[in-house]
């Protein structure tokens, strides 16, 4: 059985797409992030135009993060003044990264120092989660005291000035860490096309220090006023939002999502880190075999009804 | 309704005339079995059929060439290409026009039936069909990638050349099936019946299709079009409300 899509002018197979939702909403759940960098690649290698596929992945984040945000905020999970705070200025980020993408584009090589920049941002991300959490894993089996959190009181968070009270998360730190790192993320995602949460949740971990069982659902909830926002432009600005892709796609995400949420749960801090640097090195290694191979497509061409 | 009706009418019209006219020239009427693809939500390609008489000298050979080309839009090829042994950056050409769908039926292979300069000079390549934009006429990788191009569309069966098209059935009557993918688009569609005598062109006629979405199809697609603000808050509320009865129904039936 095929589905025709409206916006995208194609038909695609509804169980793939069902199928592809429920993989990514499952790693959303699991981890807080959007995975709107496995997901547009993955549509665009089906053949679906790159915006339709950029606006579609926006929509399945949107509803992958609602369906687990919920389960979250019952569990006490996600400190909402934090989420607050990094998504404005996550906002900031995305306007000043779309200036300063098209000035990067007017300066010819841009792309290419784009690209190589963020390979060598996530793999070096990655590696570190993977080693600092392995580490923390081979402690808490050696038997040693369970992994402290490091909550000290002299690190950048706590020395610069504007000092905000999260009640949640029990810190009282300047609000311009986070603001940074929501400005940080907001920019990646305008220049690099996606949401940006792998790098939110190491983040929130090593500069702002917050309690484990907080981050996954801060995160979660930073992807959610992103995505709903970038869905909502992509729709409004460039008319790229196919509402029965999407909802083909929500439909497995949604359930995912809760999958995700089930076995998060079930894991510790450390390895969830360790999980999620797996998955940052393995986009990395992926970017990297991008920049090294010859590509498997050497052309890339318009959509056949070339309005995308 | 109109359809058919014109179909029997050029059938009609070719018995009758067909005999008459042989003597001085060649004569061909065709008609479409359907003149209107419609694209609903279980739209995977469509074939379009024409029917039609010919009526030609009996002497030499005489070829039915049929040609079904889609509207022109804008379009672009860029080609990745490698600076510094890293695969970054790419070459792109952009074209003004060129048909998003191109497809020729004939009953044999068109190098047998015609030179290739005249396959060209009347319209039956697909490369002779792109409009290259102004700027990128002078690239030196133009000839590439417009190859590129056409190749690729191939593939994507946008681009299709069926020798074996064409039926030639009893008394001077043919038929001729192209198939479209579902990735056309929609848009009024030309169809071209050209014959050839002993490689000449000798006689064509011209008729229309239109490709067009219905119902939901039709629904959706003019909502995100003409009212792009309303269907972004749609795409979102969409979601959050699938993401909420998602949590609701799990809650409801695994508690804790």
């Amino acid at each position: 059985m095929q589905v025709y899509l409206p916006i995208a002018e194609m038909a695609v197979s509804p169980w793939l797409m069902a199928t592809l939702g429920l993989v990514v909403g499952c790693l959303s759940g699991i981890f807080g992030v959007g995975g709107g960098f496995l997901m547009t690649p993955l549509l665009m290698l089906i053949g679906i135009p790159a915006p339709v596929a950029v606006a579609a992945g926006a929509s399945l984040a949107a509803a992958s993060s609602m369906s687990s945000v919920v389960g979250q905020f019952e569990r006490r999970g996600v400190d909402l003044r934090m989420g607050l705070v990094i998504s404005i200025g996550g906002i900031i980020g995305v306007g000043i990264g779309s200036l300063l993408f098209s000035w990067l584009k007017s300066q010819g090589a841009a792309e290419a120092t784009v690209r190589i920049a963020y390979t060598i941002l996530l793999g070096s991300l990655g590696s570190s989660l993977v080693w600092e959490s392995l580490r923390a894993i081979a402690k808490s089996r050696a038997g040693g005291p369970p992994a402290s959190f490091r909550r000290s009181t002299n690190d950048i968070a706590h020395l610069l000035p504007f000092k905000v009270r999260f009640p949640r998360s029990k810190l009282v730190i300047s609000i311009i860490p986070p603001l940074a790192i929501g400005i940080g993320v907001g920019i990646l995602s305008a220049i690099m096309g996606v949401g940006g949460g792998f790098i939110l949740i190491p983040a929130l971990v090593y500069i702002i220090h917050m309690p484990p069982n907080l981050v996954v659902g801060t995160s979660t909830l930073q992807v959610l006023i992103t995505a709903s926002a970038t869905t909502f432009l992509q729709s409004a600005a460039n008319g790229s939002l196919d509402l029965v892709l999407s909802g083909l796609l929500i439909v497995g995400g949604v359930m995912g999502a809760q999958v995700g949420v089930i076995i998060g749960r079930k894991l510790k801090g450390e390895q969830l880190r360790a999980l999620l640097g797996a998955l940052v090195l393995l986009v990395a290694l992926r970017l990297a075999a991008d920049l090294v191979f010859v590509p498997s497509t050497l052309f890339e061409l318009s959509s056949p009804g070339g309005g995308l | 309704m109109m359809a058919r009706f014109s179909l029997w009418m050029v059938l009609l019209l070719g018995l009758i005339i067909g005999p008459a006219a042989q003597a001085q020239s060649t004569q061909v009427s065709a008609a479409l079995i359907d003149d209107a693809v419609l694209v609903t939500s279980s739209f995977t390609g469509a074939k379009v059929t024409i029917f039609g008489s010919v009526r030609a000298g009996s002497v030499g050979r005489t070829d039915i060439v049929v040609a079904v080309r889609g509207p022109d839009r804008p379009a672009w090829i860029a080609q990745r290409k490698r600076t510094a042994g890293l695969w970054i950056g790419k070459d792109q050409i952009n074209f003004a026009a060129a048909p998003t769908f191109f497809g020729v039926a004939s009953a044999r292979p068109l190098e047998q039936i015609a030179p290739s300069d005249t396959l060209s000079l009347y319209g039956l390549r697909p490369k002779g069909q792109l409009d290259i934009a102004k700027a990128s006429a002078d690239s030196p990788l133009a000839e590439t990638l417009i190859d590129a191009f056409v190749a690729q569309r191939q593939r994507e069966k946008l681009y299709v050349d069926d020798p074996n098209g064409v039926k030639l059935l009893k008394g001077g009557l043919f038929r001729a099936d192209i198939q479209m993918p579902d990735r056309t688009p929609p848009g009024l569609y030309t169809a071209k019946v050209m014959v050839f005598r002993n490689g000449r062109p000798a006689q064509s006629t011209l008729t229309t299709l239109v490709v067009t979405k219905v119902g939901a199809e039709r629904a959706l697609f003019e909502f995100a079009r003409d009212h792009a603000v309303l269907h972004g808050l749609a795409g979102v509320l969409l979601a959050l409300i699938a993401g909420l009865s998602a949590a609701g129904i799990v809650r409801r039936f695994a508690p804790g």
